[in-house]
């Protein structure tokens, strides 16, 4: 729930699941009717995830008024998350017909008492049922909304003498139940569709049959004309029972498979607006009631029931075919949600035991054994291991672990055993934050939609104004404009198929397809490659990027120094490894950062360090100590000055070394010069790789860093970014004004950082990329996070955003040009208008299936397996 | 299970279907199916007329049971068929005798005429029926089974 104050309005965001769209003016036409609410500030209906998000002042709507509304504009909409309204956060279940609450009942001493509850909650107007269980004392009110609210309902038990209280689920329920109720309307709702195609296509096929196919329709009718005058009497015309065949087989599904689309068209017209249900419902009773008339009325004329049973038939198969290919656009989200582990193992009492992930708590010290999944997040207290962080991170070398590291629930251990306490559980996992933040981009509207819901807007009156003007010139001019085409039709029956087919294949289904699944599917892409893509805005404006700074500390760099080289003086009473095990072992005892690189790569070189006695630092000198016996003093030029120590033989080496972005340190032993260890802050392994393939894409590559100008060019000519690229010198404060600046420039500016002390830069640039997920405060910042730090992601990122962008146009391409060239082909009579259904159906599963295409999209910087 | 059942459903309907297309092929090889006039049963409909010699002006047609408001059409014989059309009257349903058919003025007969019994199905008291637009006609003969609800008469 996301809410915020601004003036003296309080206003509060919920998102709703929406069935029975099936286009893009659907959900125009919800989004202008929520619109136009008083309080409804903003509406955004997303088609692909059907999803409603709006943000609402509480005290001017509700949760229910917003259901009713959506109700009203013909859809079913079903609270999921968010709104603070009292009548619905105490909700089990809310459709558009009703509602269902749960009381709490207190004052009950019998059955009748029960009995005189349920009278009374069934009296007032809007409950259709109410339920009181004596034992559990709650009564289950099934209720409308739009007629009666939570209050009333709460004063009529108060008035019949007892007192009721709303149960309030706790929110994990709710919000479980509340995705358990997207996923039953939807399961159900496809269902009903699947139920209904399963009539009409089992009615549709055999009335086309019969009344269109030879010899079935000549032989079907006579003989059933046969059984006919044999068993009921009179007698029958076998041309007139084919027409009664078409009229008993194409009722139904005119009625009960096509009703949807009556309803559809009836709240549209309400709204004086178009949509599918407009050109499906008019094209399909243009050719049924016509039929009826040639039935009953105008005998020697042909029908065309199977037209309308077929387009029917046609249209439910091709958006039964678009959910399932809808469904797979979603399929990022399921693979995340299925990595959560279902147990833990846990000590508690002393004792090892297994229990639901969901009871873990944090402060729970959690056993991962090999192979095993672990369950929440936490911090490794006992054992090590290393650990599979592919199916997040994407990265595919497994990753150490010892004490101290963290780890991330939804992994996998590989080989050893450890022990870790959990810090994050439930809904502040690292996995669930990421679900929910691409559940939130899936969910979210592209600026390119606009684009779409334009052109649908007017694009349904367009089409209707199209396919009257293409009747009446087949009515009135057909026989002298094509003389030749349908020659045994008479002007008005083939105006009338004309003018249906134009309808019919001019929907702008595809059209409201072409941005959401895109979106969904490229969002999910992006999660499955470690590129966390926080909206639909952020993907969009990500292909626009003209210019990239990079900051360098953390971000381009490890931000950790290490030691690069060490060097024992030539004249050295010691050689390069003995002094080298002196030096760290010194620097063991001191807190410096620099310190902990040598001592570091003292022990990743297994040196074994001796005890130090009488060890001191020295402020803004170095450090000093016994070892061995030997008096070893570690520091720059000044201690090595102070100790009386000449090392101007060296000064080359070392301003050599500084020129190059390191530090030097110097070190004498027993007053003799020993040696120079180098420390730096390097570049990451991928990052000079990741830049060139920036700059090969045609995007100008900065780096911006506090560090003074020479090693923040010694690390930009390391990294391949040239000179001028460079923005040292730069004040963490001020890095959003050099972002600015370049803006000014006119360029799109991404900027990449660990979000730790660049948050204003990444706010400030168009697109923020921050590295490092898993962190609160990378999570929070920028458009886009990268799972893990590897500037290849950046490109992966701007890869995905192209190649989303590209499907996206591609789609409208598809959509707009399937209707540009539809539209003349109908009107030419070159399209009956069951097959116009078919294909317009079809535009819109090839649309979604373009949208899938993008799951084959491939890195182009592949990482090195292993 | 679900699944083994839709296996089921779909084998069965691809069979019935199959069948039915077989069925139906082999139906339309043994009739004529799409000449198929009113179908009437034998019960339902009877037309009873003797020779008449020297007959020139009108047929008589003995008795007819018709199933509907009906015509009596006299049809030259042509090769054994039906032909040129040279006198109807309008009989109402049920049993009608002695119907008198008037024959057109310049009618040529032929040894035998043929009188059918077609169907009123359209505007009253037009006759609406031609071969060339036979299932637009709304006044189709009447068939039992196959058999057209006909008699030869000789008027030689």
């Amino acid at each position: 729930m996301d809410q915020s104050t601004t003036e003296q309005r309080h206003t509060t965001e919920a998102t709703f699941s929406v069935t029975g769209m099936t286009c893009a003016s659907c959900a125009a036409v919800i989004e202008k009717v929520l619109g136009r609410r008083e309080g409804v500030s903003e509406a955004t209906v997303n088609l692909a995830s059907e999803k409603l998000t709006v943000v609402y002042d509480p005290a001017l709507i509700g949760e229910a008024d917003i259901v009713s509304a959506v109700k009203g504009a013909g859809f079913t909409a079903a609270l999921l998350a968010g709104g603070e309204d009292p009548r619905s956060a105490q909700r089990v279940e809310v459709s558009s017909h009703h509602a269902t609450v749960q009381l709490g009942i207190t004052g009950m001493t019998c059955s009748s008492c029960q009995t005189v509850i349920e009278r009374s909650l069934v009296a007032v107007e809007g409950v259709s049922s109410a339920v009181v269980n004596l034992a559990a004392e709650t009564a289950t009110v099934e209720y409308d909304p739009a007629a009666v609210s939570i209050d009333e309902l709460v004063g009529a038990v108060k008035d019949a003498g007892y007192d009721a209280v709303v149960v309030p689920p706790a929110e994990e329920i709710q919000a479980e139940s509340a995705r358990d109720l997207q996923k039953e309307a939807q399961a159900r709702h496809t269902r009903r569709q699947r139920n209904l195609l399963i009539m009409s296509a089992s009615l549709a096929v055999p009335a086309f049959l019969f009344t269109m196919v030879p010899p079935f329709m000549d032989v079907i009718p006579a003989v059933v004309a046969m059984w006919l005058a044999n068993t009921v009497g009179g007698a029958w015309d076998p041309h007139m029972v084919m027409k009664y065949m078409g009229l008993v087989l194409a009722t139904p599904v005119q009625f009960i498979a096509g009703a949807q689309f009556y309803r559809g068209f009836w709240h549209a017209l309400k709204r004086r607006m178009g949509n599918m249900d407009t050109l499906i419902a008019i094209g399909t009773s243009a050719a049924y009631f016509y039929s009826v008339i040639a039935t009953f009325w105008l005998v020697e004329e042909p029908v065309f029931f199977e037209v309308a049973a077929m387009l029917i038939t046609f249209v439910l198969l091709g958006k039964l075919l678009e959910a399932r290919a809808k469904g797979r656009t979603g399929d990022a989200i399921k693979k995340l949600m299925g990595l959560a582990a279902k147990t833990a193992r846990v000590v508690r009492g002393g004792q090892e035991i297994d229990i639901p992930v969901e009871q873990v708590v944090a402060g729970d010290i959690v056993v991962v054994r090999p192979g095993e999944k672990i369950p929440v997040d936490g911090v490794v207290v006992e054992g090590s291991s290393s650990v599979d962080e592919s199916m997040l991170t994407g990265e595919s070398i497994p990753v150490e672990k010892h004490t101290g590291d963290t780890v991330i629930g939804a992994t996998i251990n590989k080989l050893g055993s450890f022990r870790f306490r959990a810090t994050k559980v439930g809904k502040d996992t690292a996995l669930a934050q990421i679900i929910r933040l691409v559940e939130d981009a899936q969910g979210s509207k592209a600026p390119i939609q606009r684009f779409a819901d334009y052109i649908s807007s007017y694009f349904v009156p367009a089409v209707v104004v199209i396919a009257i003007i293409t009747f009446l010139v087949w009515l009135f001019l057909g026989p002298t404009l094509f003389p030749g085409a349908l020659d045994d039709l008479t002007p008005f029956v083939k105006a009338l198929l004309v003018g249906t087919a134009v309808l019919v294949i001019a929907c702008p289904c595809a059209l409201g397809l072409a941005t959401p699944t895109a979106i969904m599917v490229g969002t999910g892409k992006g999660a499955e490659n470690g590129v966390l893509i926080k909206s639909g805005e952020a993907l969009e404006t990500t292909h626009k990027t003209e210019a990239i700074v990079f900051d360098k500390t953390g971000t381009l760099t490890h931000g950790k120094p290490v030691v690069t080289e060490y060097e024992a003086f030539d004249d050295a009473t010691i050689d390069r490894d003995g002094f080298f095990r002196l030096a760290a072992a010194l620097e063991r005892s001191s807190e410096h950062p620099l310190a902990e690189a040598i001592v570091a790569h003292a022990r990743e070189a297994g040196v074994e360090l001796p005890a130090v006695d009488g060890f001191a630092a020295v402020p803004g000198h170095g450090v000093e100590g016994e070892v061995e016996g030997r008096r070893v003093v570690l520091g720059n030029r000044k201690l090595m000055v102070r100790e009386g120590v000449d090392v101007s033989p060296w000064a080359a080496r070392t301003e050599q070394l500084e020129g190059e972005g390191k530090t030097v340190m110097l070190t004498a032993i027993d007053g003799v010069p020993a040696g120079l260890i180098a420390v730096a802050d390097t570049l990451k392994p991928a990052s000079r790789e990741a830049v060139e393939r920036l700059r090969a894409m045609g995007i100008e590559v900065f780096m911006i860093t506090g560090d003074n100008r020479l090693t923040a060019e010694a690390i930009a000519a390391q990294a391949g970014i040239d000179r001028e690229h460079v923005l040292a010198e730069v004040l963490p404060e001020h890095k959003a004004e050099e972002v600015a600046k370049l803006q000014e420039r006119g360029l799109s500016v991404a900027m990449v950082g660990d979000g730790i002390n660049d948050t204003p830069a990444l706010a400030q640039a168009d697109i923020g990329i921050a590295m490092g997920a898993g962190t609160d405060v990378a999570m929070e910042t920028g458009g886009i996070v990268l799972m893990k730090d590897d500037l290849r992601d950046v490109v992966t990122a701007i890869e995905l955003s192209r190649a989303t962008i590209r499907r996206i146009r591609w789609n409208f391409v598809w959509a707009l040009g399937y209707n540009s060239l539809g539209i003349p082909i109908a009107a030419l009579g070159f399209l009956r208008p069951e097959l116009a259904g078919g294909a317009m159906a079809l535009s819109s599963v090839s649309v979604v299936s373009s949208s899938l295409l993008l799951r084959r999209f491939k890195p182009s910087m592949r990482r090195a397996e292993g | 299970m679900r699944k083994f059942a839709i296996i089921a459903a779909a084998t069965v309907g691809v069979v019935l279907f199959g069948a039915l297309t077989v069925w139906t092929f082999a139906q339309a090889r043994t009739h004529d199916y799409m000449m198929l006039g009113v179908v009437v049963a034998e019960e339902n409909v009877a037309l009873d007329v003797s020779d008449q010699p020297g007959a020139t002006d009108s047929i008589v047609v003995d008795e007819v049971l018709a199933p509907d408001d009906s015509w009596l059409v006299v049809h030259l014989d042509e090769d054994g068929m039906p032909g040129m059309r040279v006198g109807v009257a309008r009989v109402p349903e049920g049993v009608s005798r002695d119907v008198v058919i008037e024959l057109d003025d310049d009618a040529v007969l032929t040894d035998d005429v043929i009188v059918a019994l077609h169907a009123d199905r359209g505007r009253r008291d037009e006759f609406e029926f031609s071969m060339d637009a036979f299932h637009r006609s709304p006044d189709k003969p009447y068939f039992v089974e196959f058999e057209e609800v006909a008699r030869r008469v000789s008027v030689r």
